[in-house]
């Protein structure tokens, strides 16, 4: 499998300095166990250890780092250097303690305390203040807490799902995936039986789930971005004043590049005309549309079509 | 080539954590002999290389000027104490847990993972699913304003073309943003900011030093509906009767909560009071349902709305 270019010599560095001390923990491991743990190919592992292996003080034997690889199996001998990994840098402690305080905002998180106690352990380590004046907020509707374990178990669930499209609801046939969190929203990542194909949910569209008491095993892959999958998106080219395209920033765009007059030209990927007009509407006079062609006239239609329903009351 | 920088870099970080006082660079370059270059220049230019690239790894090197016989060389070593990370002391259940957050939590980044395979050496990774996810994208100058924070020092940044001096007091994550909420003493008052809108980097001013009050909490400091935030647009009141079809109104029903709630009509129809102080934020959020809300009142901001889509009606691409 062909993955990347040369890794830069900080980022090798960087492993090498947090394996020796994993491994002398262990003293002999597998290549692909250690290869797995640490985000490396086997042989981009074995380069590594090899590399080390040649490291010391002196070009003496006895003086170079202890370890050799042998098949398939890495083994340490004895500790002379890097016993102890480096001490976490600036990004390392705030991200543990990001990590941990909004896990422990999550619903159905870890009733044990565990979590507080590591939490309590790492600001011990790190400085009592590091979590004074940081907050994660994550308010999760309530539905999230059963989607989740829904999820876990591979649950099929019958749901009623509202379109802000059309307004209706339709009932779904859906294996459980995943429940996660983007921007200000939660949603449920699925199997669609009747479409026989993923489907992403926002979750406070589900008017009502029910398990049907039927389950399933589905491999979760990593998400894709948002749209790739679906067989109704449209891409669609727009011109925006600079000083409005706050009202893009909540959504994934294509590209991005500013014009000779200053307007940025943005293009984005929509899955519905009405989408679009919602947009468009939000944009007012301060966007127009460049393509597809069929739609240049759609924000002065949708505006049209907003204001006749003003005139009639 | 690489490789060989890498060996180097590895060689000399062993020698300086091996070092039992400050080593000059002659003293390493006849250590590692024949990894640095012969001329002198060059070898000096890959010794400068070779620290940088240890210090950006968070190598905590201690560097003096010596006396005696080496008296104005520069003398470099790593303090083992300095370098080698505390153990947590965590337990199985306390590393598990751990783990399952930094899986959870997506930052975007690989530095919670790097952060816990140092802190959890014994651990594996935990394979089992845990059915939810987090998409929590981190921006790379939250570590230094997270330190100012903790330190109490003031932040020097750019946003909206202006230089800011700040007295940070905290950092929120909401709705997938990051905000900073700090003290601005040019202006006297609280301000907040969204950080993925600073301009540039963001630099720590040691020379100002701040207590942050007792009572201020982050999370509080600003409204979490953007509709609620200040605005110089002055419609006449502070809420919006909005009527709802009945194709969208349990919708905002949810959201909302039946005190929002104002009439049910027989169509399936309802009307809400809705939060208007921030127009523009209001604006935003009527037309997300097209032509299936109006409002009703106050009159001033029925106005506002008409006159907008009368602009826009007019514009023909």
């Amino acid at each position: 499998m062909s993955r990347r270019g040369p890794r830069p010599v900080n980022l090798r560095l960087r492993r090498i300095l947090v394996m020796l001390p994993w491994l002398m923990e262990r003293g002999t491991v597998s290549t692909s166990e250690m290869a797995a743990h640490f985000g490396l190919s086997v042989d981009e592992l074995i380069a590594d250890l090899t590399l080390a292996s040649l490291c010391g003080i002196s070009e003496d034997p006895n003086d170079l780092i202890d370890l050799w690889v042998d098949e398939d199996e890495v083994h340490f001998g004895l500790p002379k250097y890097f016993e102890r990994p480096l001490r976490l840098t600036l990004p390392e402690a705030f991200a543990l303690v990001v990590s941990a305080k909004a896990a422990r905002s999550l619903p159905g998180a870890d009733s044990t305390a565990a979590l507080d106690n590591a939490i309590g352990k790492i600001a011990g380590v790190i400085g009592e203040n590091s979590l004074a004046g940081l907050d994660v907020e994550i308010d999760a509707p309530e539905a999230v807490a059963g989607l989740t374990k829904a999820s876990t178990d591979g649950s099929i669930l019958s749901i009623d799902y509202w379109s802000p499209t059309t307004g209706e609801s339709t009932t779904r046939r859906v294996t459980a995936l995943e429940v996660f969190a983007d921007g200000p929203h939660w949603y449920l990542r699925s199997f669609d039986h009747g479409a026989t194909a993923e489907r992403t949910f926002r979750i406070d569209r589900i008017e009502s789930w029910v398990a049907t008491g039927e389950s399933e095993r589905r491999p979760v892959s990593p998400r894709r971005p948002w749209f790739t999958d679906s067989p109704d998106a449209t891409s669609v080219m727009l011109a925006v004043d600079p000083s409005w395209t706050w009202v893009l920033e909540q959504y994934p765009l294509v590209s991005t590049a500013t014009r000779a007059d200053g307007w940025v030209e943005v293009r984005l990927v929509v899955t519905s005309e009405r989408w679009l007009r919602r947009l468009l509407l939000r944009l007012g006079t301060h966007a127009r549309v460049l393509e597809p062609s069929e739609w240049i006239g759609l924000a002065a239609d949708s505006a049209v079509l907003v204001r006749d329903r003003y005139r009639r009351t | 080539m690489a490789i060989h920088q890498l060996e180097r870099v590895t060689n000399l970080l062993t020698l300086l954590l091996s070092a039992r006082r400050h080593v000059t660079f002659e003293e390493i370059r006849n250590e590692l002999r024949g990894q640095y270059p012969e001329n002198l220049v060059a070898a000096r230019a890959a010794f400068e290389r070779d620290k940088a690239i240890l210090r950006d790894e968070g190598v905590p090197i201690d560097q003096t000027v010596l006396g005696g016989d080496q008296a104005g060389q520069t003398g470099y070593r790593v303090m083992r104490s300095a370098y080698e990370i505390a153990d947590f002391g965590l337990s199985d259940d306390e590393a598990r847990a751990l783990r399952l957050a930094v899986g959870t939590i997506r930052l975007g980044t690989t530095w919670s993972t790097e952060a816990l395979w140092k802190v959890d050496l014994h651990g594996s990774a935990d394979d089992s699913p845990s059915g939810i996810g987090v998409e929590l994208p981190v921006d790379e100058r939250l570590p230094v304003i997270h330190r100012a924070i903790t330190e109490h020092k003031g932040l020097v940044f750019g946003y909206h073309g202006h230089a800011r001096h700040l007295q940070p007091w905290g950092l929120l994550a909401r709705d997938g943003w990051w905000y900073l909420v700090g003290f601005e003493a040019a202006l006297g008052d609280q301000r907040t900011f969204r950080v993925d809108r600073i301009e540039g980097r963001v630099e720590i001013d040691a020379g100002v030093s701040f207590e942050r009050p007792n009572d201020f909490s982050v999370r509080d400091a600003f409204p979490a509906d953007p509709k609620l935030l200040p605005d110089n647009v002055d419609v006449g009141s502070d809420v919006a009767r909005v009527l709802v079809d009945a194709t969208d109104a349990a919708s905002v029903l949810a959201h909302y909560g039946p005190e929002a709630l104002v009439e049910q009509r027989p169509d399936g129809a309802m009307v809400f009071d809705i939060p208007c102080v921030n127009v523009r934020a209001f604006l935003q959020w009527l037309f997300g349902f097209v032509e299936r809300a109006e409002v009703l009142e106050p009159t001033i901001l029925r106005d506002v709305v008409v006159q907008w889509l009368d602009d826009l009606a007019q514009v023909r691409s």
